[in-house]
């Protein structure tokens, strides 16, 4: 299945852009979908491994054992608050 | 070396200086800084009799600026000052915290601490050069805006000074008026520059001569160069340093805790990312000593904006253009405005005019989210005080013109509007420190954000003492965080150094208490552990609640908006949070336990002792 991804700042300079479309397994969960992004983004794994990501399936906040489905949108945004 | 902070009495009425050092004791009791500054507040305001009594607009509000500890040092990041008065916003304690370049010219020309006192009988400014300070009339720079007062100054004076000064706004002495330094950085909370205007100062000048002396200048040098290092190490470092706080927009919108449309919303357009508004960036800036530089020069002829102009600017009006809100951003700075404030109250405003509680005849014409073109007319008419905007240049005690009903939707606390575009009925312990911030809703206080993260519990424990929840949106253990936020933010203030490269404040990592320590010594030669560095952020916050109960404030004031108790959030991932009130006053109990306070919120009398032992030293004579 294939499902889109948005990084926010920073990751999406690492990654070069804001926006991913990656192909995964049926019942993929979340932690599956981190570690593709590393495999396939190795700029971006340094940075996801210094900052968990705070993730978001479409609007609601996912774990790391949230199982993704067809088409959906993910959003990764670094965890950061204060200004 | 023999630290001492050189301290000067102005008295604008009489014309008389003097010229003075603040006693040791309180020295080593509240460092320099926001510390020192309620020092000597609480000192001036007891001596009036009834603190109550002061008007703070009045002759007898003492308007005090002081450099922190640090500042002009190579500490990192050491250029920060407050300017403290009874507020003419709130009512209570005022005091805002400034960064750029002017505290350390201040203390370059030979001066710690200002306290101002009286009002001049015709405009003047301060001229500040080689330990000793002019009064000068100020005939033409009064009505000048904020830019043109400084170039206009750096040009009389030559090109080492650095002003700090007041727009029109703080000339009118409306309530959320700002003292300003550069394009940008503002003392901005609590309407400083209303205070200013009152005592008829226009500016403050200062032409730094002379290096800070310092008691260990290769240690100094050395421990400046280990903590940049791990510094600029730090991811969140080099994230402000590439875009600036604008970063933080996307977090708090993608949560749905982004302040829209007052609060009535929680989420709002992504044309105030970062990204866009990083089309807009010339260069990034810093202050003085600065190893982050997170100032944006923007393309529109300003600097900034902050995460939190752009929210309370943005999608708390309903401004969705980048370039409209940048705009909106110079606008208030160069008349010398709190964003912050003047974002909220005008969407109070517009919210009252939505539900139809005010209509045309008090505001003299529709006022629509979105309006650009009228948001950037009122701002002027608040700046210039004409028509509706006199009304809304009284802040929050604007609420007086307008039907009861009006203060349920005011997001403010004690009297001043929150300052950050967070909407905090998801984050409980952000909630939890708004309501007891000294100054009112303020989120600089004490924001204790390592809520957001997720930290383990041996790290936790590491920071705050003991184990505790790490459930951001829970009641527990919140009195714990806050209280810990609280102490350390206040020796940040004390010192003069950024919130940026504090422990806590973005990171659990970056300077804490033991850094702070080492830069002490070696900058001042005083001997501070972590813990008692620690007692003094403690004694700072106890003696900013004994101010605030001398003025009046009680635990019924450490509250928050009636919309984050009774009303769910609408959207997104915050979906039906709100602050549960039964809740909130555990939360509050456990908080003044933390504090040491009894359960109404009072200060324990062995410590009211301590503290009025400490500030008497300034009854001695030449010891003010």
């Amino acid at each position: 299945m294939q499902i889109q991804i948005q990084l926010s700042e920073p990751y999406w300079r690492a990654a070069g852009k804001r926006n991913l479309e990656l192909d995964i397994e049926e019942g993929a969960r979340l932690a599956d979908v981190l570690d593709a992004l590393r495999r396939g983004w190795p700029a971006l794994s340094h940075d996801l491994d210094e900052a968990s990501p705070v993730c978001f399936v479409e609007e609601i906040q996912a774990q790391t054992d949230t199982i993704l489905s067809d088409g959906c949108q993910l959003h990764l945004v670094w965890p950061v608050a204060g200004g | 070396m023999d630290f001492q902070v050189r301290t000067a009495i102005v008295n604008l009425t009489t014309s008389e200086v003097e010229f003075t050092h603040t006693p040791d004791v309180l020295v080593r009791a509240y460092l320099g800084g926001r510390g020192l500054n309620m020092a000597y507040l609480r000192h001036y305001l007891c001596r009036a009799g009834d603190p109550r009594a002061v008007d703070p607009l009045g002759p007898d509000n003492p308007l005090i600026i002081g450099a922190g500890m640090l500042t002009g040092t190579i500490a990192p990041n050491a250029a920060r000052f407050n300017i403290s008065a009874r507020s003419p916003e709130s009512g209570i304690l005022g005091d805002s915290n400034c960064g750029g370049f002017f505290a350390a010219a201040m203390r370059k020309a030979g001066f710690d601490r200002l306290i101002i006192l009286g009002r001049a009988e015709r405009p003047s400014y301060l001229l500040l050069v080689d330990h000793t300070i002019h009064i000068v009339e100020a005939d033409g720079l009064w009505g000048m805006r904020v830019i043109e007062a400084q170039d206009q100054l750096k040009g009389l004076h030559g090109p080492g000074t650095v002003s700090a000064v007041i727009g029109p706004a703080g000339e009118r002495q409306v309530r959320m008026a700002a003292v300003m330094t550069g394009k940008k950085n503002a003392a901005g909370r609590g309407g400083m520059g209303a205070v200013m205007g009152s005592k008829n100062l226009k500016a403050v000048v200062a032409r730094g001569g002379e290096a800070i002396a310092v008691a260990q200048h290769d240690t100094l040098r050395a421990l400046r160069l280990k903590q940049q290092a791990e510094l600029k190490a730090s991811k969140v470092v080099q994230v402000l340093g590439r875009v600036g706080t604008p970063l933080l927009y996307e977090v708090s919108n993608r949560l749905g805790a982004i302040r829209t449309r007052n609060s009535q919303d929680n989420y709002f357009e992504d044309t105030l990312n970062a990204e866009e508004i990083e089309k807009y960036v010339d260069k990034m800036l810093a202050c003085t000593s600065c190893v982050v530089h997170c100032r944006h020069q923007n393309k529109l002829g300003g600097e900034g904006p902050e995460y939190s102009t752009i929210g309370l600017l943005g999608a708390n009006l309903g401004i969705a253009p980048t370039d409209q809100v940048i705009a909106l951003n110079n606008l208030v700075n160069d008349l010398g405005l709190d964003a912050s404030s003047t974002g909220t109250i005008l969407g109070w405003a517009m919210e009252l005019y939505q539900r139809e509680i005010i209509d045309n005849a008090v505001t003299g014409g529709p006022l629509v989210w979105g309006d650009y073109e009228r948001v950037r007319n009122l701002i002027e008419d608040i700046a210039y005080r004409h028509g509706f905007g006199n009304v809304l240049a009284e802040s929050t005690q604007a609420a007086r013109y307008f039907p009861d009903t009006a203060k349920d939707y005011l997001i403010a606390v004690k009297g001043l509007p929150q300052s950050d575009p967070h909407d905090v009925r998801y984050l409980k312990g952000f909630a939890l420190g708004i309501a007891v911030a000294s100054r009112g809703a303020d989120h600089l206080r004490n924001r204790p954000t390592l809520e957001v993260f997720k930290l383990p519990d041996e790290v936790r424990v590491s920071i705050y003492g003991r184990a505790n929840d790490p459930d951001p949106t829970g009641y527990k253990d919140k009195g714990l965080i806050v209280a810990w936020s609280d102490d350390i933010y206040a020796v940040t203030d004390c010192l003069g150094l950024c919130k940026f490269v504090t422990q806590g404040f973005n990171s659990p990592h970056l300077l804490g208490y033991e850094h702070m320590s080492d830069l002490i010594a070696a900058a001042t030669g005083l001997e501070y552990t972590p813990e008692s560095l620690r007692e003094v952020g403690r004694r700072v916050i106890d003696t900013e609640r004994l101010i605030n109960a001398s003025l009046g404030l009680s635990r019924a004031d450490d509250t928050l908006p009636k919309r984050y108790f009774d009303e769910p959030m609408p959207a997104r991932n915050t979906k039906g949070h709100h602050v549960d009130r039964v809740q909130f006053q555990m939360m509050l109990d456990d908080y003044y336990a933390e504090r040491g306070w009894d359960a109404d919120g009072r200060v324990c009398a062995e410590r009211v002792d301590e503290i009025d032992a400490v500030v008497a030293m300034l009854d001695a004579p030449n010891s003010r």
